[in-house]
């Protein structure tokens, strides 16, 4: 391929309290994808997301981001990382507060926001729909919104490559469509996009490839209509502590 | 007679003013990390600071300060390397200090008499050299508390992504718990060790009850622990009363007064998030999981052929396998 990857994993391990939950995970993601991290609870899909931006130290193989090994990596205002948004503890600060932080990475300490910053912070708001809500604190936005802003955050800095964690988790139906039609338009500006994502749902019209999950292995990684091949790999009964994703297989088979 | 033209008047003043500053200025952070109590067991292991130097002799202010802060390193490290849950960490830093401070103020025979200016504070007796120390103290953590606000903020609020910004961020939370010790054990001498922790905590409830916005709550509440430790210090002086007890029991008041504004501003704020919904800004959005029983807290009310639950001031309703809005 000519093109390098945004995001490459070799041959990556990680323990965690002394057990391994990811074994041997090769991974590449190219400019201009939407990758989807999918498997059961407990299948090590959030271990890796959070392995791959070195949030968790990995003990074998190796992670580059753009081509840079993850330990020399200081580029950081390309990556626009979107946490869970219900563990977010900021009762009090406003949207606006929350997407400065994405600024933080070109920020030195004791220098106030700068005039560039805050016009980025504008911009972000705005991309998102978030504009008219940029006062408000957040813990009087609903979930959706919540969301919104913190995909804000993820776009302040000049961001290639956006990596979420279920993203739309506890939103409704409704919320999830408008999220999926944000990340779309995102998408369409070239956006490289990797989502931890536990149902397809919404997203699924956006997604080029899925990779799924199973106890740390990946099990499957090419497009989600692959056909007989697909079904079984994915998560199926006999496995206790993946029945509970019944509504991600039924997502995937629905496709 | 006026109070301003005695000198141990003013000295108590402007130490009373330096701390009422910085112990909200530290605590905002230590608020939002969730560790409300911290600054109470660090104020217990700064008695072990005041034993070892009625012990040795020395002066009791540096010693403390010193033994706060390895005590705050090791608590901290101790979360960090999750050896210890952040519970059960505080508890062994309390009674271990508590506990040495005693036994050592007793060998040096001084009772618990002696250590009580230290754990409930003496205003009128800070000498110059205490008034020195909690200036200087107090300038250093107020700077570092308003000039690396984003940093520390960022690793308050969202450590994750702090980091994805490229942040140290167990540097930086070493940097609060350390902040919060040498607070603490300077804030001895004025309000004392027993009940610093409470102008580290309260003004800054005080503040999210009457400002949103991180900065301005972290700003608004320093304002308002300058002003209810200047007022505490008057009012004890008339009462004749300990001014540290003053100054914490006048912040509860304070804070108990703030929370109808608390009430009534979160309902102005709901009020205009529905307006700009409807307004059709935003498609509506619900944060209910797409999948939930019946919840107890939302109340039911019959409409028509089905039944609706009150939720976040609108109604909804089942259908199928999502919630309709009405």
């Amino acid at each position: 391929m000519s093109v390098s990857p945004v995001l490459r994993a070799e041959a990556v391990g990680t323990w965690l309290g002394g057990s391994q939950i990811l074994h041997g995970i090769d991974l590449a993601v190219q400019p201009g994808e939407v990758v989807a991290l999918l498997g059961g609870n407990g299948s090590g899909k959030t271990t890796l997301l959070r392995t791959l931006l070195g949030l968790i130290p990995h003990q074998t193989g190796s992670v580059a981001l753009f081509g840079v090994p993850l330990t020399h990596f200081h580029d950081w205002p390309r990556i626009g990382y979107v946490p869970q948004h219900a563990r977010l503890q900021v009762p009090g600060a406003t949207a606006r507060e929350i997407v400065l932080l994405g600024r933080l990475s070109r920020r030195s300490l004791f220098r106030p926001a700068s005039g560039e910053d805050r016009r980025a912070v504008d911009e972000a708001l705005e991309r998102v729909g978030m504009q008219a809500m940029g006062s408000r604190p957040m813990v009087q936005l609903s979930g959706g919104q919540q969301q919104r802003v913190l995909i804000a955050r993820a776009l302040v800095g000049r961001t290639d490559l956006l990596v979420l964690d279920e993203p739309l988790a506890a939103l409704d139906l409704r919320t999830q469509t408008s999220l999926a039609r944000l990340m779309a338009g995102l998408h369409e500006q070239g956006m490289t996009i990797l989502t931890v994502l536990h149902e397809l749902g919404a997203m699924e019209p956006l997604l080029t490839r899925g990779v799924v999950l199973r106890n740390g292995h990946i099990i499957h990684d090419g497009p989600l209509s692959a056909g007989p091949g697909l079904d079984d790999c994915l998560p199926s009964g006999e496995h206790p502590q993946l029945r509970v994703v019944g509504t991600g297989r039924d997502g995937l088979l629905s496709s | 007679m006026n109070i301003f033209t005695l000198d141990f008047m003013i000295r108590a003043l402007v130490a009373g003013a330096f701390t009422g500053i910085m112990a909200p200025a530290v605590g905002t952070y230590i608020v939002q990390r969730r560790l409300g109590l911290l600054g109470d067991g660090l104020g217990h292991v700064a008695i072990a600071g005041v034993g070892l130097a009625l012990l040795t002799g020395s002066q009791p202010v540096p010693i403390a300060i010193a033994v706060c802060v390895l005590g705050a390193i090791g608590i901290e490290w101790l979360r960090q390397s999750g050896r210890a849950s952040g519970d059960v960490g505080l508890a062994i830093l309390f009674y271990g200090g508590l506990s040495a401070g005693v036994l050592m103020a007793g060998i040096a025979g001084r009772g618990g008499g002696s250590l009580s200016q230290y754990l409930f504070g003496s205003l009128t007796s800070v000498n110059d050299g205490d008034v020195i120390a909690v200036g200087i103290v107090g300038v250093l953590v107020s700077a570092v508390a308003i000039g690396c606000c984003p940093q520390l903020f960022a690793v308050c609020a969202d450590e994750d992504f702090a980091r994805t910004q490229g942040l140290r961020t167990s540097a930086y939370n070493m940097a609060i718990v350390v902040l919060a010790a040498i607070t603490v054990a300077v804030s001895m001498r004025t309000v004392g060790l027993m009940l610093v922790s409470a102008l580290m905590v309260i003004p800054v409830a005080t503040s999210q009850n009457m400002v949103s916005g991180f900065r301005r709550g972290l700003l608004v509440a320093m304002t308002i622990g300058l002003v209810e430790a200047l007022s505490g210090i008057i009012i004890s002086y008339h009462l004749d009363s300990a001014s540290g007890a003053t100054i914490v029991v006048l912040a509860i008041l304070v804070f108990a007064a703030t929370l109808p504004v608390s009430a009534w501003l979160q309902h102005r704020r709901r009020g205009l998030v529905e307006d700009s919904e409807e307004a059709g800004l935003f498609p509506r959005v619900g944060d209910h999981p797409p999948y939930h029983g019946h919840q107890p807290d939302h109340p039911a009310i019959l409409h028509g052929d089905h039944v609706d639950y009150l939720h976040d001031g609108h109604r909804h309703a089942p259908h199928g396998d999502h919630f309709d809005e009405h």
